[in-house]
C-alpha cells in the first residue's frame, strides 16, 4: 500500500517539473498540497528534487573559469537576445552554452578562440573536451551523425568521448583526422605543416585532394603532414608526449632546443619578443618553463648558458657577454 | 508551507544535499528489519525542513546525520520485532564534531565538479531540457520548439531529468570506480568512455 522510495522520487520529480514549468491547475495545486502531507517522506523527497535543480543552476551560474569564460561573441545569436539582462543571466547562458553546443541549432557552427597566452578548456555535449592553446581558433559543428571540428589556427588537444556511431572528425588545413575515442593534439602554425600528436587510441589521417593513402596513427606517435609530400610519422617516447603537451598546464618544455627555436616558441605565447644574438642562437636549452613569462625564461636561460639579458619594453635581448673570454 | 517551499528546497540544495552520499554511506552500516535507507533519507529531509528555523542550523551535515539517526531510533522503538544486524551499529551514525567541522564546508569548487560530473552522465535530451529550462529559463513552449518535441514531452523529459539528478547526485559523483557501471546503464552512448581506462 505504501509507495516505495523510488515511487516517491518519481512522484516528487513530476511535481518538481510541473511546478517549475508553472503548469499546475488550481486542482493540481490542491492535489500537490495533499500529496505533500500524505506521507512523511514526501516533503523531503520533493525538496530534494527541486533542490537538485537548484544545484545545477548555482553551479552553472558560478564564476568559475570554464563555465563563465565564454565571451559574448561566442554566444549564439538566439541566446544573445537574452544577454541584455544582467551579468548573472549572461553568465548562466554562457554556462548553458558550455554544455549545450548542440542545442544551438543542430547544424549551427560554434567558434571558440583564445588570445595570446590563454589556454581554455571547452566541454562539449558529448563529454568530449577540447583544450585550446594560445592564439587558437576552433569551430565546432555537431550533427546527429558526425562530430565535426575545424581547427582554423593554433593548437588544440582533443579528448574524444567514444561513440562508434558518431565519428569525431578534425579538419585542419587540408588534413582530416578521424577518431572514435582517443586523445590527440593538432597544430596549425604559420609556415609549418600540420602536426598531429597522438596520446591515446588511434587516429586516422588523410589529406584532402591528394593521392596519398590514409595513415593510421597510434598512441605516442607524432606525424607531420606537409602539403606536397607523404605524411611522416615517428614513434616517440611517452615522456616526450607528456612534455609536448605541457602547454595544457601553462608550461613549455624544451629538450635540447636552440635558443632561436625557443624564442620562436615563446612568440606564440606573448607579445614580448625574445631576440637572440646570432652568435648565441645555436646554443641549446633543456627544461620546463612558464609559457607566459618570456622574461623569466630569458633570464634563466642566460644564467644557465652564461649569456646576458637586456629587457627593453616589449623586447628581451639575449646576447653573449661583452667581455666574455670563452 | 507552500509559500516558502522553494526557499527551503534551495537551502537544502546548498547545505545538505551535497552531503547525501556521505549520509547514505553512514546509514549503510545500519540494518534494521523493515527499514529502507532511502525512506530514511527522504524522511530526514522532511524533518529538517519541518523544523522552525533553518537559519539556526549551524552544522547542516552533522544535523542531517543526527536527524537520520533519530529516525532510525524511532523506527526501532515503534517496531515490535526488532532485529538489528550487528551490535552497536547505531554508533556508525555519529560523526565526531571535530571531523565534521573540518569537512563542514564542502568547497564550492567540488560542488561545481559534482554538477559537471552528473550532467556529463545524463542522456543528452534530458540534460538539454534541464539546462534550457533551469539555466536559461526558456519557456516550455520554446524548449519544445528547440528540441522539436511536444510540450507534453518537455514535461516528461524534465520529470525524468529531475529523477536522474536525484539518483546521480545521491550516489556521489566522485567515485567513478563504484558508479561507472551504473553510468553506462543510465548514460547510454553519450557517456564518457575513454579507451584504456
Amino acid at each position: 500500500m505504501l509507495s516505495t522510495s523510488r515511487e516517491v522520487d518519481q512522484q516528487a520529480g513530476r511535481w518538481a517539473a510541473l511546478r517549475d514549468l508553472g503548469v499546475l491547475t488550481p486542482e493540481q495545486q490542491e492535489e500537490f498540497r495533499q500529496w505533500l502531507s500524505a506521507d512523511k517522506r514526501h516533503l523531503g523527497a520533493y525538496a530534494r528534487a527541486e533542490g537538485s535543480m537548484v544545484r545545477v543552476y548555482r553551479a552553472c551560474n558560478s564564476v568559475r573559469g570554464v563555465l563563465s569564460e565564454l565571451p559574448a561573441a561566442n554566444i549564439p545569436s538566439w541566446s544573445r537576445r537574452r544577454v541584455v539582462m544582467t551579468g548573472a543571466v549572461a553568465a548562466s547562458i554562457a554556462g548553458a552554452g558550455f554544455f549545450g553546443v548542440e542545442l544551438w541549432r543542430r547544424s549551427r557552427e560554434q567558434v571558440f578562440v583564445t588570445g595570446i597566452g590563454q589556454v581554455r578548456e571547452i566541454l562539449l555535449t558529448d563529454s568530449s573536451v577540447i583544450t585550446l592553446n594560445t592564439d587558437s581558433k576552433v569551430a565546432v559543428k555537431y550533427t546527429s551523425e558526425m562530430r565535426n571540428v575545424h581547427l582554423l589556427q593554433g593548437e588544440a588537444l582533443f579528448d574524444v568521448a567514444k561513440n562508434k556511431n558518431r565519428p569525431f572528425v578534425v579538419q585542419a588545413n587540408g588534413t582530416l583526422l578521424r577518431a572514435v575515442g582517443t586523445s590527440f593534439t593538432v597544430s596549425v602554425l604559420p609556415q609549418k605543416p600540420v602536426q598531429v600528436l597522438v596520446r591515446e587510441g588511434v587516429v586516422e589521417l588523410r589529406r584532402t585532394g591528394t593521392a596519398f593513402a590514409p595513415v593510421r596513427l597510434s598512441a605516442n606517435t607524432i606525424a607531420v603532414a606537409p602539403h606536397d609530400a607523404p605524411v611522416s610519422a615517428t614513434v616517440i617516447p611517452p615522456a616526450k608526449v607528456v612534455r609536448d603537451m605541457a602547454w595544457q598546464h601553462g608550461q613549455i618544455a624544451f629538450d635540447d632546443e636552440t635558443l632561436e627555436d625557443a624564442a620562436n616558441e615563446y612568440a606564440r605565447y606573448s607579445d614580448v619578443r625574445i631576440v637572440v644574438d646570432p652568435a648565441a642562437s645555436r646554443r641549446t636549452i633543456t627544461g620546463v618553463y612558464i609559457s607566459n613569462d618570456p622574461i623569466g625564461f630569458a633570464k634563466n636561460a642566460a644564467a644557465v648558458l652564461g649569456l646576458q639579458v637586456e629587457v627593453n619594453g616589449h623586447e628581451v635581448k639575449i646576447s653573449c657577454r661583452s667581455n666574455s673570454n670563452g | 508551507m507552500l509559500d516558502d517551499l522553494s526557499e527551503r528546497a534551495a537551502w537544502l540544495a546548498c547545505n545538505v544535499l551535497p552531503h547525501e552520499a556521505l549520509l547514505r554511506a553512514r546509514l549503510k552500516g545500519v540494518r534494521v528489519f523493515g527499514l529502507d535507507i532511502e525512506d530514511v533519507i527522504q524522511e530526514t529531509y522532511t524533518r529538517i525542513l519541518s523544523g522552525p528555523s533553518l537559519q539556526s542550523i549551524q552544522h547542516p551535515k552533522q544535523y542531517a546525520v543526527q536527524t537520520a539517526k533519530g529516525i532510525v531510533i524511532d523506527h526501532v522503538r515503534r517496531s515490535r520485532v526488532v532485529s538489528i544486524v550487528g551490535t552497536g551499529c547505531l554508533d556508525t551514525l555519529s560523526v565526531p564534531i571535530r571531523e565534521a567541522n573540518a569537512e563542514e564546508r564542502l568547497e564550492f569548487q567540488e560542488e561545481v565538479d559534482a554538477v559537471i560530473d552528473v550532467l556529463a552522465r545524463m542522456p543528452e535530451k534530458f540534460r538539454q531540457t534541464l539546462i534550457m529550462r533551469r539555466v536559461e529559463g526558456l519557456s516550455q513552449k520554446e524548449v519544445a520548439r528547440r528540441l522539436n518535441v511536444s510540450e507534453k514531452s518537455v514535461e516528461r523529459y524534465l520529470t525524468e531529468s529531475v529523477r536522474l539528478l536525484v539518483t546521480l547526485f545521491g550516489r556521489g559523483g566522485k567515485n567513478r570506480a563504484n558508479s561507472s557501471p551504473m553510468a553506462k546503464e543510465i548514460g547510454g552512448e553519450d557517456v564518457v568512455d575513454k579507451p584504456g581506462s
